[in-house]
């Protein structure tokens, strides 16, 4: 019976066809070198080269165990965050620590040509001329005062932070429909009332290609992106688009590092890269190889020494470069480096909070930057436990800032049978909890150990209350108050199958979860789901209703910009697929439930990504990347469509 | 083992051969010792390679598979005390879960094992050999091999309940 089992067990686990492919033809080409006989001329030869290659393995292995030895060597651990650096000495000491340590990081090869130091201007002082910007109308941010006939009332994207504007692939104005099409490498603009193309720009085919996102600010739109392969620049590329039939290249703004997130606040472009170090590469008296670049208008070269910062225990080789630019004139208001990398990044009207996660203390590292009109200031360090899920994962409140983590803490287990110790198991401890600091990032209050061996799907905080959905199995939504934040109070925990991916509200008590559906036994993800729950009593909080899709994947699980979220016109709207076809659906809430109102096919499954749904006055327009129809919101009827 | 054989033809023994038929057999036993399929591929290829050096002088189809798996123990036992696994942590992904009732949940049960008591378990059970046999491919005494294979049959009764271990 036993013999029955394991034998059948085991019929599953073979290597995969490719991997035995591969590992036969090399067999069959080793066997041939076998069977060929070796020249006696060669013999000495190869007598000679194996002396030569056991010296220098020897040598290899000596060196080799050096390396080793300094990898576990423990770091020193200073509490205080080290305030500006004097000169470019200090930084290259900090990152001599890494050079033999760090064996990870670094490891890339820099192609980038070296930079020469222009005359830096005085540019910290320079900004006064251009402060235009910075007044905020509520969601519409990128409204255009100078233009009268736009529509005012339309859906911008989907922000975490009102005021604070993200970038997306898809704009309005309310009068024009900007997209952004990655795949066809073309830069639009579309009139929206006679959806007439006035625009199809190749005037950015240099940067298009990994071009992410845009933005836009009154007459001007700003295009973010990684550059070009193997380039190490992030670069934001701004357009004058007071002609929008001639959009013209007007500034190119260039830092430093990989894309994480940015921001747009007012004309003020917050924009913030890892820059990875090659740290084997470092040459002292060459600074280009270790200090951070920026390149705009007023600015071009090395940022200054004042201006990096030193993490106490900074965990990779990384900068978080953080730059802050006036778009309407190009100008750099403000750069500050650390480092020291960041995954996560939130921004309010006032902060910028950085988080990078550390492997090694299984711990968070937050940076809190003050911004005020393009200047950054490094204000606070901390740490917390655990890791962080995404953006929703910060808030601002009051002058607190809160959390919500899934902290791993790893457990090694051992058995001695017979001889010497083995590690019989690894196992993780998770839980999850909810960290409140104050201003200088010092710990105020925390709940913890909240939904043990669960890890965090979603979280949004609304003012006093925060509310989490955590999920192995089914899916419990903490709802957690925060009025006092020396004392935060779980109110209630709902257990429901499934899982949310984004929480938004919707509304006055009610709060709208886009997830999936899954099973209760087994915890595998199944359809596209969408809820509301009922938080009008924060004690109790109740999924009021729930409509399983029968889609099996949708980007608005992946991306909160994906989803059509408008309360005013009580719409709900992603693109989704089922395999074969991509279609946008459209989803109302009316007397407690749901109620598929419309839905569209897209013509190709490519077309489900990549969808963005906007609305203008008592129009829907769908924007792929290959058609925009328009369609009434009294009975969706197709009005328009244009294809690119 | 019957380990001469005057009926074998030397074809069988070729690497490719061997490989077509035996790659099932020395992977799982790579995977009991591993528990890691990434480390498993890594030991199938190793193995063959240090197989092509001997295949010459095999004398039976007996000799083959008994001479594969001894390589595949050697391989893993030095695989099982390189840097790489004395400085990591596997990650453990392999294993599912599974109720009691399925066929999963026994080789789960025995890859909770002790390395060298699953190396037993895996031998005698799936391979068929004898607790001689087993010895003489393992370097180990025949009283060693019953010692061993006596506790692994005392934990995995308590965990399956299987009466005919």
């Amino acid at each position: 019976m036993f013999e029955k089992r394991y034998k059948n067990s085991l019929e599953n686990i073979s290597a995969d066809k490719y991997i035995k492919s591969k590992v036969l033809s090399k067999i069959e080409s080793e066997t041939e070198k076998q069977n060929k006989p070796i020249k006696p001329i060669y013999k000495t030869a190869i007598a000679f080269a194996l002396c030569f290659v056991l010296i220098f393995t020897s040598v290899a292995t000596i060196s080799g165990i050096n390396l080793i030895k300094n990898n576990f060597k423990k770091s020193e651990v200073n509490t205080e965050l080290k305030k500006q650096t004097n000169s470019y000495d200090d930084v290259y000491g900090a990152l001599k620590k890494f050079k033999k340590s760090d064996l990870i990081n670094g490891i890339f090869p820099r192609k980038e040509s070296d930079m020469e130091l222009y005359a830096i201007e005085d540019y910290a002082a320079d900004d006064g001329a251009a402060n235009a910007g910075g007044t905020n109308k509520g969601n519409n941010t990128s409204a255009s005062a100078t233009d009268t006939t736009a529509n005012d009332d339309y859906t911008n994207t989907n922000n975490q932070v009102s005021g604070v504007e993200e970038s997306d692939i898809v704009k309005t104005d309310g009068k024009y429909i900007y997209t952004l099409s990655a795949r066809n490498k073309e830069f639009r603009i579309v009139d929206a009332k006679s959806l007439k193309l006035l625009s199809n720009d190749f005037l950015l085919n240099d940067i298009i290609g990994l071009t992410n996102e845009m933005y836009l600010y009154d007459n001007y739109v700003v295009f973010l992106s990684n550059g070009q392969f193997g380039s190490r620049m992030t670069k934001a590329v701004v357009l004058d688009i007071s002609n929008r039939e001639k959009p013209k290249r007007v500034y190119d703004l260039e830092q430093s590092g990989i894309y994480v997130s940015s921001r747009l606040i007012g004309n003020k472009l917050y924009l913030i890269t890892n820059y990875n170090l090659d740290v084997f590469n470092i040459a002292k008296n060459d600074t280009s190889t270790y200090i951070p670049t920026v390149n705009c208008e007023n600015f071009a070269g090395q940022v200054k020494s004042d201006t990096i910062n030193i993490c106490p225990n900074p965990n990779s080789a990384e900068y978080t470069v953080v730059c802050g630019y006036n778009i309407t004139n190009g100008k750099l208001t403000d750069t500050k480096s650390l480092l020291g990398n960041s995954q996560n990044v939130y921004c309010s009207t006032k902060n910028i909070i950085t988080a990078g996660y550390n492997w090694e203390e299984e711990k968070t590292t937050v940076v809190r930057y003050a911004i005020s009109d393009g200047k950054i200031d490094l204000k606070a360090n901390g740490s917390i436990d655990g890791d962080l899920l995404n953006q929703f994962s910060i808030d601002e409140n009051d002058g607190y800032f809160r959390f919500v983590t899934t902290v791993d803490k790893q457990v090694k287990s051992y058995n001695d049978f017979g001889v010497g110790k083995e590690i019989v198991s690894v196992t993780t401890n998770r839980s999850n909890s909810l960290v409140i600091l104050d201003k200088n990032l010092e710990k105020v209050g925390e709940v913890k150990d909240l939904a043990p061996d669960e890890r965090v799907y979603s979280v949004r905080f609304m003012g006093d209350y925060a509310y989490f959905v955590t999920f192995r199995q089914t899916d419990p939504l903490f709802c957690v108050e925060l009025k006092d934040p020396k004392n935060p109070k779980v109110l209630s925990a709902l257990k429901i199958p499934g899982f949310s991916n984004f929480l938004f509200p919707f509304g006055e008590g009610k709060l709208l979860g886009i997830g999936m559906d899954a099973d209760e036994i087994t915890g595998r993800a199944r359809n596209v789901k969408i809820s509301m729950f009922d938080i009008s009593n924060p004690a109790d909080v109740k999924e009021a209703s729930k409509f399983v899709t029968k889609y099996y994947y949708s980007d608005a699980t992946n991306s909160h910009k994906a989803s059509l979220v408008d309360v005013k016109r009580n719409l709900i709207g992603f693109s989704a697929e089922n395999g074969n076809s991509g279609e946008y659906v459209i989803f109302k809430y009316e007397n407690g439930s749901f109620k598929n109102v419309f839905s569209v096919n897209l013509e190709s499954i490519d077309n489900a990504y990549s969808v963005r749904g906007i609305c203008i006055g008592n129009n829907l327009y769908i924007i792929t990347e290959d058609f925009i129809s328009a369609y009434d919101l009294d009975g969706f009827k197709l009005i328009n469509k244009l294809y690119f | 083992m019957n380990i001469k054989n005057r009926d074998f033809d030397i074809f069988e023994a070729l690497p490719e051969n061997a490989f077509s038929k035996y790659s099932d057999m020395v992977y799982r036993l790579a995977f009991v010792r591993t528990k890691s399929k990434a480390d498993a591929d890594d030991i199938l290829q190793e193995v063959f390679l240090r197989y092509i050096k001997v295949y010459k002088k095999m004398q039976s189809e007996e000799h083959i598979k008994a001479m594969l798996l001894r390589i595949t123990v050697n391989c893993s036992n030095s695989f099982n005390t390189s840097w790489y696994v004395k400085k990591t942590e596997p990650l453990n992904d392999n294993i599912a879960e599974y109720d009691e009732s399925s066929d999963g949940y026994v080789l789960n049960e025995v890859l909770k094992l002790p390395l060298k008591y699953r190396t037993v378990i895996h031998l005698h059970y799936y391979c068929g050999y004898s607790v001689e046999e087993i010895a003489k491919l393992n370097n180990l005494k025949p009283q060693t091999v019953k010692t061993h294979l006596f506790r692994a049959r005392e934990i995995l009764k308590n965990t399956i309940k299987a009466d005919d271990l």
